[in-house]
C-alpha cells in the first residue's frame, strides 16, 4: 500500500513512468551542442541557467529506436550527484502508483528493457514500464 | 587549526590531544590556567578545551582571563569535566565558556563539540 | 596499520595513566599523611580531592569502572570537607587513608591486567556513613548502567529519539545576545550545526540595524527566521541550542509534513536553497574586515559568470544589427564590458584563501612520515599568507602531502648517512609559496640525496618506459618519475606508497592546471616548483567554429595564429600532414580529427600554432576565428564524466554550451599518429 507518485512519459507509442522525487525540472525539447566524443544516444549539453547538463536521447539509449522519434520534452533528473537531461516525445502525466499496480516484467523481455525497467504498471488499462532511475544514470554516464 | 588543551592530568591531555590529532587539529597542551596563558602566546588557538580543577588556577579563573584579554576575547572556550549540576555550568557561562563536554571522555563527542564551535 | 598504530597508541597512553596514578597516589599519601599539622589547609583538601578526581577522570575513559566507582565515592565524600562542610578530624584522615590504599590495590588491579579486585564492604560502608554530597548516588544496577548513573545525570536529558521517517519542517526564529558572541559562540556555528540535520533556508532580518554612525560594535542586531528540513525530531533540533541558555532565545516550530501530496501538477525547478547569508553583528577588530561565508562568494562568482555571459549575449547582438563599436552605445558596451572585467577579477580574489591551511596540514604529515622512516627532518615554511582559489587550494593538498612523503622517504637520507656526508644529521625540507607573473608558484625543496639519473634511466628501461640507448636530457630523464608504472607497488614503501605513484601527483597537478618541473644536483638535493593558475574559473580564450560548431581555446596554449594555406601541407603518412612553421615544420591536426566529422578541408582556413607545457607544438586547423574573450568555466565532470579532448565547457552569449578544448589531448592525438606510424613500419 506504499503510494508514490510517477510521472509517466511517452518515448514513440510506448509509455514509460520514473519516480517524481527523481525528477528537477521539465522543460521543452531543444537542441543541444553535441558533445564531440560521446556515445550517439548522447545528443550534446544544454545550458540550464549556468549549469551545463547532459541531454540523452532515452529511447536511443534503450535501444528502442534511432533518433527518429519526435522529441517534445526534457525530463532533467538527478541523483545524489549529477543532473542528466533526457528527451522524451511527450510527457503525458502524474500518477499515484499503488504497489498493487506493480507486475513483474514478462521473462521474455530483451536484455536492455530488464536492465532500465523493474516491473510493469497498468494504470487503468494502459501499460506504463516503470524506469530505474540509477540505470538511466548508470546507461548514460556509459 | 590550533586547539589548546589544558588539563592537570597527563593522561587526560594525552587522550584529548590523540583525539584532536587525530581529527586532523594542531594541538598545544597546558598543564594549568596559569601554564595555559604562557601557551597561548605563539599558539594562537582557534578553540580553547579546559578542564574544571586544576591546581594554581582553575578553569572559571582561565575563562574570565581570557575574556578580558583583546586577543582572545571571542575564542572558543570548552569545558571538559567530570563536575557535573547546573550550579557549575551557570559559573562555567557566567564566566565565559562556550559549552561543555561531560566526562567520561568520548573521542566522537569532543570532536563534535570543537565542530560545534569552530565551525 | 592504522588499526596497530591505534592500540599502539592507545596502550601507551594507557601506561601513562598508571604512572600518573602512581604519582597521584604518592601526591594522596604525602598530603594525607600531613593534613593532621594543617587540618583547615583548604588547599591541602583541594589537592587531595584533585588527585583523586583525576584517578577517576582517567579511569572512566579506560572503562575500569570499580576504579571509577569507588574513587567517585571517595571524592563525593572529599568535597564535604573541601565545601567546607565537615571539618577534619584525625578519624576522618584514617578513613582517607584507608580508601588511598584500596585505591592503591585497584590500581594495581588494573594494572595487571584484569586481575579481580573486590572493594571491601567494610571500607565502603565506612564511606557511606558521611552524609551525602549533592552528587547523587551510584545505583547498585545491572552494570553497563552504572557508569552513566554516574555521569549521564542532570546535563544530558535523556532524549526520546522518535526519528520521523519523513522530513519535517521547522520555522524557527533566532536571536541572540551580546553576551552570546562574547562566550567565543558565532551564530554561524549554529547555522551550520542546523544545516547538517537537512536542508536550511535562511533568512537574516536585519531591520534593528541602526544607521552606521550609531552602530555600537559589540551589540548584535540581528534576527534570523529559518526554514529546516529534516528527518530529525524537534528534540535534536533543540540540543543545538543546548548551550547557549538564554542567550540565545530560539522559538521552534513544527509546521507541517513536508509536502507529499498535493495538487497534482508539473513540479517547476525548485532551487534548493542552502545559501548561508550569514552576518556577524560587528567586527571585532578594526582592521576593516568583514566575514562573508564562501558560499555567499561562490553565487556572486556564479552570477558575474552570468553577467559575462549575457554581455556576450549583447555584443554578439550589436554586431548582428551591425551596431558600430566606435557608436555611443558601442561605447558604453565597451566601458561595461571592462567594468564586469574587474567586478570578475575583484570578486574571485575574494575567494582567495592563504595557502596556510594546505601547509599546516603538512606539518603533520612531515612529523609522521619522518617518525616512521627514522629520520630527522626540519620543515621551513615560507609564503604563507601566498592566496590562492579555493577550487585549487582544495586540489593541493593531497599531491603535495604526497610529495613531502616521496621527499622525506626517498629524498633525505638517514642521520647516519647524512653525517657520513658531513651533512647536518637532521634533513632540511623547505615548502615555499610565492606569486610569479600571474601564477602561484609552490616549491619543495629538500637537501637529500638528489635524484640519480643513471638509476632513473635504468629503471625506465627495466620497466619498459623508455628504450635503452634513447637520448634524453637530464630534465626529461627526471621527468620520467611521472611516468604511469615509474613506481611500483612492489617497491612502494609504507610512507610514500600508499598505493600512489608520482604519476598520480602529476595527474591531480594537471587537473587543476598545475605544472611541475624538477631541479636536482646529485648530493645537495632536489626541488620540485609546481606552477599553478590563481584560479580555475575563468580563462582567457579565443572562440572558433570548426565543422560549424563552436569552441573553445585557452588562449594561454596558442603560440600564434596563421592563415592556413591548405596548398603549403604536404603529406607525411597516410592521413599524415606537415606543415611550415618559421624555419621548420609541425606536425598538423586537424579539428574535423578529433571532432569526429568527416570534411573535405575546403573550410578550414586558420591555424593554431599550439603550444603545451612542454614546449612542444603542433598546427591545429580550424575554419575560422570568431571572437577572444573570457569565458566562465564549468566542469563538464559535475553532471557527466570525464571525455576525451574536452574536460570543460563554457555558456556563449547566445546561451549555448561550447566545448573548451583540453590542449594535451592534442598532443595525445599526435602521439597516437606517431605510434601508428612506428606500427607501420614494423
Amino acid at each position: 500500500m506504499i503510494m508514490e507518485k510517477a510521472l509517466v512519459f511517452s518515448l514513440g507509442s510506448q509509455e514509460f513512468s520514473v519516480q517524481i522525487s527523481a525528477v528537477k525540472e521539465i522543460k521543452e525539447w531543444a537542441k543541444a551542442t553535441p558533445f564531440p566524443a560521446a556515445p550517439a544516444f548522447v545528443e550534446g549539453a544544454v545550458n540550464v541557467r549556468g549549469s551545463v547538463i547532459p541531454l540523452v536521447n532515452m529511447a536511443q539509449m534503450m535501444g528502442l529506436s534511432d533518433d527518429n522519434d519526435e522529441k517534445k520534452a526534457i525530463i532533467f533528473l538527478k541523483d545524489d550527484k549529477k543532473i542528466i537531461g533526457f528527451s522524451v516525445s511527450n510527457v503525458t502525466d502524474i500518477s499515484d502508483i499503488d504497489e498493487e499496480d506493480f507486475r513483474p516484467l514478462p521473462e521474455l523481455s530483451s536484455d536492455n528493457l530488464k536492465y532500465y525497467s523493474n516491473g510493469i504498471l497498468s494504470l487503468g488499462g494502459r501499460l506504463v514500464f516503470s524506469v530505474n532511475v540509477s540505470s538511466l544514470f548508470e546507461g548514460s554516464l556509459q | 587549526m590550533n586547539i589548546l588543551v589544558v588539563d592537570d592530568s597527563r593522561t587526560m591531555r594525552d587522550l584529548v590531544s590523540r583525539e584532536l590529532r587525530g581529527g586532523g587539529y594542531d594541538v598545544e597542551t597546558a598543564e594549568d590556567g596559569v601554564n595555559a596563558l604562557e601557551k597561548i602566546k605563539g599558539f594562537s588557538p582557534a578553540v580553547i578545551i579546559t578542564d574544571l580543577n586544576m591546581p594554581r588556577m582553575n578553569g572559571l579563573e582561565l575563562t574570565q582571563t581570557l575574556r578580558t584579554q583583546d586577543e582572545t576575547k571571542f575564542v572558543p572556550i570548552i569545558f571538559l569535566t567530570t563536575e557535573s549540576g547546573d550550579e557549575l555550568r551557570r559559573a562555567a557561562r557566567e564566566a565565559g565558556a562556550t559549552g561543555w563536554i561531560v566526562k567520561p571522555f568520548d573521542g566522537s563527542k569532543l570532536l563534535a563539540a570543537v565542530r560545534r564551535v569552530s565551525a | 596499520m592504522s588499526a596497530t598504530e591505534f592500540t599502539d597508541d592507545m596502550d601507551a597512553i594507557r601506561q601513562i595513566f598508571f604512572d600518573e596514578c602512581d604519582e597521584q597516589l604518592a601526591l594522596l599519601e604525602e598530603e594525607l599523611t600531613t593534613l593532621s599539622d594543617e587540618p583547615e589547609d583548604k588547599e591541602k583538601i583541594n589537592t587531595i580531592f584533585r588527585c583523586v578526581h583525576s584517578i577517576k577522570g582517567g579511569a572512566a575513559a579506560f572503562g575500569m569502572e570499580e576504579l571509577v566507582k569507588f574513587s567517585h565515592l571517595f571524592e563525593s565524600v572529599l568535597d564535604l570537607f573541601r565545601s567546607g562542610a565537615l571539618s577534619v578530624t584525625t578519624e576522618s584522615i584514617a578513613t582517607f587513608l584507608k580508601c588511598k590504599d584500596v585505591l592503591c590495590d585497584i590500581v594495581a588491579a588494573f594494572k595487571n591486567e584484569g586481575a579481580a579486585c573486590e572493594v571491601g564492604p567494610d571500607i565502603v560502608a565506612e564511606l557511606e556513613r558521611y552524609p551525602h554530597s549533592g552528587a547523587p548516588e551510584p545505583e547498585p544496577s545491572p552494570k553497563d548502567v552504572e557508569m552513566d548513573d554516574i555521569f549521564g545525570m542532570a546535563f544530558a536529558p535523556v532524549q526520546i529519539k522518535i526519528e520521523a521517517l519523513v522530513d519535517q519542517q521547522f520555522s524557527i526564529s533566532l536571536r541572540v545576545t551580546t553576551e552570546f558572541y562574547e562566550r567565543g559562540d558565532d551564530v554561524r556555528n549554529i547555522l551550520i550545526a542546523l544545516k547538517e540535520l537537512g536542508t536550511l533556508q535562511i533568512e537574516v532580518n536585519t531591520d534593528a540595524v541602526p544607521l552606521i554612525g550609531d552602530i555600537s560594535p559589540e551589540r548584535s542586531y540581528l534576527t534570523w527566521n529559518l526554514l529546516l528540513a529534516t528527518q530529525k525530531s524537534r528534540g535534536d533540533v533543540e540540543e543545538i541550542f543546548e548551550w547557549s541558555g538564554d542567550d540565545l532565545q530560539a522559538t521552534v516550530t513544527l509546521i507541517a509534513d513536508n509536502v507529499t501530496d498535493g495538487p497534482a501538477s508539473l513540479p517547476v525547478a525548485v532551487e534548493e536553497k542552502i545559501d548561508l547569508q550569514i552576518k556577524k553583528p560587528t567586527e571585532r577588530k578594526e582592521s576593516a574586515t568583514v566575514r562573508v561565508d564562501i558560499q555567499r562568494i561562490d553565487k556572486l562568482v556564479d552570477l558575474i559568470g552570468e553577467l559575462v555571459i549575457n554581455q556576450g549575449a549583447i555584443q554578439s547582438q550589436m554586431r548582428r544589427n551591425k551596431v558600430h563599436g566606435d557608436s555611443v552605445l558601442g561605447n558604453v558596451v565597451t566601458a561595461q564590458e571592462q567594468l564586469i572585467h574587474e567586478l570578475q577579477e575583484n570578486v574571485i580574489t575574494m575567494r582567495a584563501y592563504p595557502i596556510k591551511t594546505v601547509f599546516q596540514k603538512l606539518g603533520r604529515v612531515v612529523r609522521e612520515t619522518a617518525r616512521l622512516t627514522e629520520k630527522q627532518v626540519r620543515l621551513v615554511l615560507e609564503g604563507e599568507d601566498t592566496e590562492v582559489d579555493r577550487s585549487i587550494l582544495e586540489k593541493l593538498s593531497d599531491p603535495l602531502t604526497h610529495m613531502l612523503r616521496n621527499a622525506i622517504d626517498h629524498g633525505i637520507e638517514s642521520p647516519q648517512a647524512r653525517s657520513l656526508a658531513g651533512k647536518d644529521p637532521e634533513g632540511l625540507l623547505r615548502l615555499r609559496a610565492f606569486q610569479r607573473s600571474g601564477r602561484i608558484i609552490v616549491e619543495i625543496q629538500d637537501d637529500g640525496a638528489g635524484l640519480d639519473a643513471d638509476r632513473i634511466y635504468e629503471k625506465a628501461v627495466e620497466k619498459k618506459i623508455i628504450e635503452r640507448g634513447q637520448r634524453l636530457d637530464l630534465e626529461e630523464i627526471y621527468s620520467l618519475i611521472f611516468e604511469p608504472g615509474f613506481s611500483t607497488v612492489a617497491e612502494v614503501t609504507d610512507v610514500s606508497g600508499r598505493g600512489v605513484g608520482m604519476d598520480v601527483v602529476k595527474q591531480s597537478l594537471q587537473q587543476i592546471n598545475g605544472r611541475i618541473f624538477i631541479s636536482s644536483a646529485k648530493g645537495k638535493g632536489t626541488t620540485f616548483s609546481i606552477s599553478l593558475p590563481f584560479t580555475l574559473s575563468v580563462i582567457e580564450g579565443i572562440i572558433f567554429k570548426a565543422e560549424g560548431q563552436d569552441f573553445v581555446i585557452p588562449v594561454n596554449n596558442v603560440l600564434e595564429t596563421i592563415i592556413f594555406d591548405a596548398k603549403k601541407a604536404f603529406h607525411v603518412g597516410e592521413g599524415k600532414y606537415g606543415y611550415p612553421y618559421r624555419d621548420g615544420y609541425l606536425s598538423v591536426i586537424y579539428a574535423s580529427d578529433i571532432i569526429g566529422t568527416s570534411s573535405d578541408g575546403v573550410n578550414q582556413k586558420i591555424c593554431f600554432v599550439v603550444e603545451n607545457e612542454n614546449e612542444e607544438k603542433l598546427a591545429f586547423i580550424v575554419d575560422k576565428i570568431i571572437d577572444h574573450s573570457r569565458f566562465v568555466v564549468k566542469n563538464l565532470e559535475d553532471n557527466y564524466r570525464k571525455i576525451a579532448c574536452f574536460s570543460t565547457a563554457t555558456i556563449l552569449g547566445d546561451g549555448n554550451v561550447a566545448f573548451i578544448l583540453d590542449v594535451e589531448f592534442l598532443f595525445g592525438e599526435l602521439l597516437k599518429k606517431r605510434e601508428g606510424s612506428l606500427e607501420e613500419r614494423v
